[in-house]
């Protein structure tokens, strides 16, 4: 594709809706997480020649992604919580409209959206690359800069948080844990 | 593109013996491979299946849009340009044999552009309107997709004008095109978002991004199915 104009547009087709997820994690607003996930796909087009060739490219996005949403956290805008019962409308969790079944199946990951809301974001963000977004340890430590072995700690110990956060206490949710096995 | 899934789904959980076992260990213990860490159980299993299932925000329509507009900033069109140029007052003065020789090199310009703009025949991007042109069929066997269609470098990697019709006779997607002669890089965007190479094509190039394109070369002879 070589810097064709119109072949990145299919790249960003491709990862627009990965990238504008991890904006919308890391900030809890919609206008922001189009604004960040905008200006990441820019930068990557900008920085296309640091692109090593045969390499996969979602893993070398995200990391422009993920430096440039923490740099927008560290600016210090104030953060809204990701996961809010205050879903702002039309980011596809202003369920109330839809049909009650789905709305129902919602609530359960919202459930779990709030959670991973509550983990640090390098171990959120481990999960959600492994077994959200089906990427190898390999590429998640490219992505997230760390080690392999960084990776894999990052990802085992991040679903033991997610338990604790989603299990920790509650019973009611744990039966339904259970229940639904 | 590589198939989504979590490394406790790679295996065939049904496969009994032996193996079914040590899988089952291997799944438990999770991606840690130090043994003194906690293997993942049950809940932990579950949460992982949730993670994996949870869906995704539709991002705005108009990201796409927004991104493209960034990176092919407005210019000026030749005419405004132009039309600028006619309008802004100039005043020249020159004697005829001071202009001689800027008449010479303007006529060498005009000559040199005029070969370089007609002269020359490449194979360009896009295909000429003048070539003798090969049918080709694509065709692509994906039936779960709501949408494909066939971009490539005929047609600037752009999907519109270049979407598939489904058979549901044959549980394909299909299109013919009409092509110029030439060697094509091509891909199928199914559902505008993910980029899949012709299973059928017999060569593939690496697009440079970690996927690979099919590629296809066509001369005056071929009837062309992929």
């Amino acid at each position: 594709m070589n810097g064709n104009v119109n072949a990145y547009s299919l790249l960003v087709q491709q990862y627009q809706k990965p990238i504008f997820n991890l904006m919308y994690r890391v900030t809890g607003s919609y206008e922001d997480a189009k604004d960040l996930a905008q200006e990441t796909f820019i930068k990557a087009y900008e920085k296309l020649d640091h692109f090593r060739i045969g390499e996969r490219f979602f893993p070398w996005l995200y990391t422009i992604g993920y430096n440039h949403a923490r740099n927008f956290v560290q600016r210090g805008k104030p953060l809204k919580q990701s996961g809010d019962n205050d879903v702002e409308k039309n980011s596809g969790l202003d369920y109330p409209s839809q049909h009650e079944e789905r709305v129902l199946a919602q609530i359960d990951f919202l459930r779990i959206y709030q959670a991973l809301g509550q983990l640090p974001a390098d171990y959120r963000e481990a999960v959600i690359l492994h077994y959200h977004e089906g990427l190898s340890m390999e590429e998640i430590a490219a992505a997230l800069e760390l080690s392999i072995s960084g990776a894999k700690m990052r990802v085992h110990r991040g679903i033991k948080k997610l338990r604790e956060v989603m299990l920790g206490g509650d019973h009611e949710t744990e039966r339904s844990v259970l229940a639904d096995r | 593109m590589r198939q989504k899934g979590p490394f406790w789904q790679t295996g065939d959980s049904k496969t009994a013996g032996a193996e079914d076992k040590r899988s089952e260990q291997e799944r438990r213990r999770g991606p840690f491979l130090n043994d003194q860490e906690d293997p993942l159980n049950d809940k932990d299993l579950q949460i992982a299946q949730w993670v994996q299932k949870m869906p995704d925000l539709e991002p705005p329509s108009d990201l796409l849009t927004s991104v493209m507009q960034s990176l092919q900033p407005k210019k000026r069109s030749w005419m405004k340009r132009v039309l600028l140029w006619a309008k802004s007052p100039k005043s020249y003065t020159f004697t005829p044999l001071r202009l001689a020789p800027a008449a010479m090199v303007l006529i060498g310009i005009l000559v040199v552009s005029g070969y370089w703009i007609f002269g020359q025949k490449g194979p360009g991007p896009y295909p000429s309107q003048a070539e003798p042109r090969i049918p080709v069929v694509f065709n692509l066997n994906h039936p779960e997709a709501h949408a494909v269609a066939v971009v490539g470098t005929f047609n600037g990697w752009r999907p519109k004008g270049y979407e598939m019709q489904f058979n549901p006779e044959k549980k394909s997607w299909s299109l013919t095109v009409r092509l110029p002669e030439g060697r094509y890089e091509y891909a199928f965007l199914v559902d505008g978002q993910r980029v899949l190479p012709d299973p059928e094509a017999s060569l593939y190039q690496d697009d440079g991004f970690g996927s690979e394109s099919s590629v296809m070369i066509l001369r005056a002879k071929d009837e062309k199915t992929t």
